[in-house]
């Protein structure tokens, strides 16, 4: 039953905050050779404070309308709507297809490299479109429960960790290439596609306040910051020599003799994607009105399926769907160029 | 109805169609003019001796004053019968129901009314403890077929005017009574409403036990194998429910009631938890959670992990894992899904067989199932330990065994498939299913998803009644609890 | 009907793509938790030692020049179904530790199987044998490099390690868990220079 209640803010918040750990769970290697600890905490830093900017316009249009920005935008321009949606719409086909091709590697090549991807993909998929036909609400009461899980597997993978660490004191100056600082940077500042999801979602939640953003968001570049420093002090080099160095650190996590931690690596990423997939999904059908239709979400799931399966055929496509600068781009128009358009000509519009 | 008496007996009998257990006593009343009177019960269902001593002595030894029929009808209900429950009606469909009732229907030639007497003696199991809701502490009262004791069991608890007993009729054919309870000034009017509503828009034709309303009563949209719908045989549970805004139905001829809105925690609650220290209550709370977690994820992982990670078991229980599934001829999720499929053959069996023969199929089915198929390696003994494990500790939360069957049948294959992958998948399906469920507009899984902190106090753990007291959380204000009527719009 | 008809083919489709032939299965695997290098006759051999609960050893061991030449010649020869995600100890005799051991590391770290904390020791002769002859003598040398480690810090026991050290690159020698066997066992420490 898709209800009409609205759910708390910080519910929200937290499904935002889980969204932002499929990038380090998903992203294959983001440390340059002779970056330093600091120099990176200083990319996260960047990165986040990049991501709550672009939180800023559809938080202000929640502050003085208590409105989503797809709702705000059909109130003030409602015959260009449908503009706004297609565009919002492609965006988050390519946040579940960016999300999809990162799991699919990361899948691949440490989990299961016999398992048949196409299944994965269509089975997530599908999973995916029944969580959207359920509606924002019970993802996000879903989110509680994956929170629950992941905080467990987090506390575990690091505290399992702590007796690998041997600090290097040489890691603690501020050393890096420009060209380093900006692709990790960018790196760092892909979460910042959850402002897109709260610019959509904005409209169901209810006790909002700005405070709630800032706290996920140094929420979010602490976790990031505790995950660099063991995996430069924990792993060390050898991060360098395999992908996917959040998978790494829950291998070698271990109490005395107890072993087998990346089965909750395993877990949780699989939590976290189908998350954004299915928040992905759910912006989809929110941003066209069609909110909990099954036909609707299905038709963007094998839209995304499809792109998938051709981005596996044409390497070309897999470059521009994975491509983090690209989807920095997308999403600086989606969350803040589109949203300040709309707040700058709605107020001109009101003075008039 | 007629005046006459032959012919509204006539109508009667038709209507029972000359059923063998349909009597009628003639007698005439000695008035002025002798007035033909008649008794109608329903064999069995009343008690002949109560007959004899509250109608038909009274009637035979009173001396009528002079009057009509009417007037001696009235001076019979007023000063002749001796029950304490006299009811007036003129249709057929009342005296209908009057007389399955258990009631004497008393009728007088020359008027159209009839008097329905209570003298039920039907007889009826005794009040005893209910099987299925086994406590150390609490009452030993369960639930029994009549309505009317059910009530008083209810009432007993209760001695407050304000707790309401509202009768209702389902089934077209079988006319079953129901009695709706609540507490008035608890009670949400609009679950309320909602719930006339749905029992009126049954189409059943024959209620034979209350278990048939559940799927009018749940929600639209919210379909799931945990049910809304909350079931409970003891009076004293029912009572707790009914303070806490909720609703019981009471069905006639069934020893258990209906309580709504019905939370996915409550299954884990139970009178001893309000009886013991409130430390001991909490240890059994997450023992709960606990052994519904491991009766519905064990089978499914252990077949994952010896399917598709064997890495990840500890090496000393690898070894044996492995040495005694590969003495087996089948795959591990084949065995462990035949084990789980003739462990539920066992159980259904033991729930039909005669008592007599029970202890003898319980030998048979350790000896031959456990330790000879065993040894005659068909089955390993790693697999067996798992899903006993797993089947008793499906046994602690017994009210929910059925979802937990169908669950862990379902990660057996899934982990089968697709490994902890295919699990943990599986288990956002069920979570998602379970977090947009709704029971009368309040959220299945309320006090976990929405969260609420306050409610918290009886989840896990169990405050202390000095917490607990301070106020009563009615179910109707739990967070994000919809507009029943939204569902029809 | 819909719904039940887009659920069976899903179900249909799931079934058919996901490839639940590849299954490992544990009753078909043979877990290698110990793997040995040492000479013999100008040749270096590669033993690998399985989990089994019989009394004595059970290995199998294959000629080859490297680790994972050795991983790919025992699938082939010997055991189809070798698993090595639960390798947890690595014995080389010095000889063959001056030619393999930085192949062999970096093979490690590249395979996501691997474990990153496999132990890592080199041995003087006889201590291979003794792999052969006695089932609990993995346990016992796993014990003198943690020993070894407690009392001087520097030492790499693991594959990380030592992986860390090698790309490390500062021109300092590798401290790395030496077994001998001369009279009596005991863990010594020796250096290994790190070429730049």
């Amino acid at each position: 039953m898709l209800t009409k209640i609205k759910f708390p803010s910080k519910r929200l918040m937290l499904a935002l905050l889980l969204s932002f750990c499929s990038v380090i769970l998903l992203e294959a290697s983001y440390f340059p050779k002779n970056s330093s600890f600091l120099f990176l905490l200083f990319s996260v830093l960047v990165g986040f404070l990049f991501a709550g900017l672009l939180f800023i316009p559809s938080a202000v249009i929640k502050s003085k309308t208590d409105l989503g920005f797809i709702a705000y935008a059909d109130k003030k321009t409602p015959s260009a709507v449908i503009f706004v949606s297609a565009l919002y719409c492609i965006y988050f086909v390519y946040t579940a297809e960016y999300f999809l091709l990162k799991y699919s590697d990361m899948f691949s090549k440490r989990i299961n490299s016999d398992a048949n991807i196409y299944a994965v993909a269509f089975i997530l998929l599908a999973c995916a479109v029944y969580s959207a036909c359920k509606g924002a609400n019970a993802a996000v009461r879903c989110s509680l429960f994956i929170f629950a899980f992941s905080l467990i597997a987090f506390v575990v993978i690091i505290s399992g960790n702590i007796s690998n660490i041997e600090i290097k004191l040489s890691d603690f100056n501020i050393s890096g290439s420009q060209s380093d600082f900006i692709s990790t940077a960018s790196l760092f500042a892909t979460p910042a596609f959850t402002a897109v999801i709260f610019a959509v979602l904005s409209g169901s939640i209810k006790n909002f306040r700005s405070r709630h953003i800032a706290i996920t968001l140094i929420i979010g570049a602490a976790i990031f910051g505790l995950y660099i420093f063991f995996a430069l002090f924990a792993l060390g080099d050898y991060a360098q020599a395999q992908e996917y160095s959040a998978f790494l650190l829950s291998k070698t996590a271990h109490f005395e003799s107890v072993g087998g931690l990346d089965s909750f690596f395993l877990a949780s990423s699989l939590l976290c994607v189908f998350l954004v997939l299915s928040l992905s999904l759910i912006c989809i059908c929110k941003s066209s009105g069609k909110s909990g239709s099954p036909v609707f979400a299905s038709l963007f799931a094998l839209l995304i399926f499809i792109l998938f399966i051709s981005s596996s055929f044409f390497y070309s496509v897999k470059k521009l769907l994975t491509d983090p600068y690209v989807f920095n781009v997308l999403t600086v128009i989606c969350a803040a160029a589109v949203p300040c358009v709309y707040i700058i000509f709605g107020r001109r519009r009101l003075n008039v | 109805m007629n005046s006459s008496l032959k012919s509204n007996l006539d109508t009667l009998k038709n209507m029972f169609a000359s059923s063998a257990d349909f009597t009628v006593r003639e007698m005439v009343i000695s008035a002025q003019k002798p007035i033909n009177a008649a008794i109608i019960t329903i064999e069995g269902m009343c008690s002949k001796e109560v007959i004899a001593l509250s109608i038909i002595n009274p009637l035979l030894s009173h001396s009528f004053s002079d009057g009509s029929a009417d007037e001696v009808f009235d001076e019979i209900k007023q000063s002749v019968l001796t029950s304490s429950e006299i009811v007036e009606f003129n249709t057929f469909d009342e005296a209908i129901m009057f007389s399955t009732s258990g009631f004497a229907v008393l009728a007088l030639d020359g008027t159209q009314r009839m008097l329905a007497v209570g003298v039920q003696g039907f007889s009826f199991r005794s009040v005893s403890e209910p099987e299925s809701e086994v406590v150390q502490r609490g009452s030993r009262e369960g639930f029994t077929e009549p309505l009317r004791i059910n009530m008083t069991l209810i009432r007993r608890r209760i001695k407050n005017p304000d707790l309401v007993f509202e009768t209702l009729t389902v089934g077209e054919e079988s006319q079953t009574q129901l009695m709706l309870c609540y507490l008035q000034k608890s009670a949400s009017p609009e679950i309320l409403d909602e719930i006339r509503k749905r029992l009126n828009k049954s189409n059943l034709k024959n209620l034979l036990a209350s278990g048939y309303l559940n799927e009018y009563l749940e929600d639209k949209g919210s379909m799931s194998i945990f049910s809304g719908v909350g079931i409970s045989e003891r009076p004293d549970t029912v009572c707790g429910k009914l303070a806490e805004g909720r609703v019981a139905i009471l069905v006639d001829g069934t020893p258990a009631a209906i309580i709504l809105p019905h939370l996915f925690v409550e299954e884990f609650q139970s009178v001893d938890d309000y009886s013991n220290r409130p430390y001991y209550a909490a240890f059994i709370r997450i023992l709960k959670y606990l052994s519904f977690i491991i009766a519905v994820f064990l089978p499914g992982v252990y077949t994952a992990f010896a399917q598709y990670h064997p890495e990840y078991f500890p090496t000393g229980l690898l070894i044996k894992t492995a040495e005694s599934l590969s003495a087996t001829p089948l795959s591990v999720t084949l065995e462990a899904l035949i084990i789980t499929f003739v462990y539920e053959i066992m159980r259904e069996a033991g729930l039909r067989i005669p008592k007599p023969l029970g202890h003898a199929v319980s030998i048979v089915g350790a000896l031959v199932i456990g330790e000879s198929a065993v040894s005659a390696g068909f089955i390993s003994s790693s697999t067996l330990m798992v899903i006993a494990t797993a089947a008793i500790c499906s046994y602690v939360t017994a009210s929910l065994y059925p979802p937990i069957t169908v669950l862990r049948f379902s990660y057996i294959i899934i982990g089968g498939i697709f490994g902890l992958w295919g699990i943990v998948l599986a288990t956002c399906i069920v979570l998602i299913n379970m977090c947009s469920k709704t029971s009368l507009g309040v959220p299945y899984m309320s006090s976990l998803a929405p969260f609420s902190m306050r409610s918290m106090r009886d989840v896990f753990i169990r405050a202390s009644w000095k917490t607990l007291s301070k106020r009563t959380i009615k179910v109707q204000k739990f967070p994000e609890t919809e507009d029943v009527y939204a569902d029809e719009n | 009907m819909f719904k039940k008809l887009s659920a069976l083919f899903l179900c249909a489709i799931s079934l058919a793509l996901s490839g639940c032939s590849q299954s490992k299965q544990i009753d078909k695997a043979y877990i290698a938790e110990t793997v040995a290098v040492f000479e013999n006759g100008g040749k270096t051999y590669y033993s690998f030692y399985l989990l089994s609960d019989s009394e004595t050893p059970v290995y199998t061991a294959v000629a080859a020049e490297s680790l994972e030449d050795a991983c790919e010649k025992a699938k082939k020869e010997s055991v189809p179904n070798l698993m090595l995600s639960k390798l947890g100890l690595y014995v080389s005799e010095k000889s063959s530790a001056e030619k393999n051991l930085k192949g062999d590391t970096q093979f490690i770290a590249e395979n996501a199987y691997f474990s990153p904390l496999i132990y890592v020791t080199l041995c003087g002769d006889g201590v291979v044998e003794m792999l052969d002859s006695d089932k609990e003598f993995g346990e016992k040398l796993e014990e003198l490099i943690i020993l070894n480690k407690k009392k001087d810090s520097s030492v790499s026991v693991t594959s990380l390690s030592i992986f860390n050290n090698f790309y490390e690159n500062k021109g300092k020698d590798l401290a790395l868990s030496y077994i001998n066997s001369d009279k009596e066992l005991k863990a010594e420490v020796i250096k290994m220079p790190l070429k730049k």
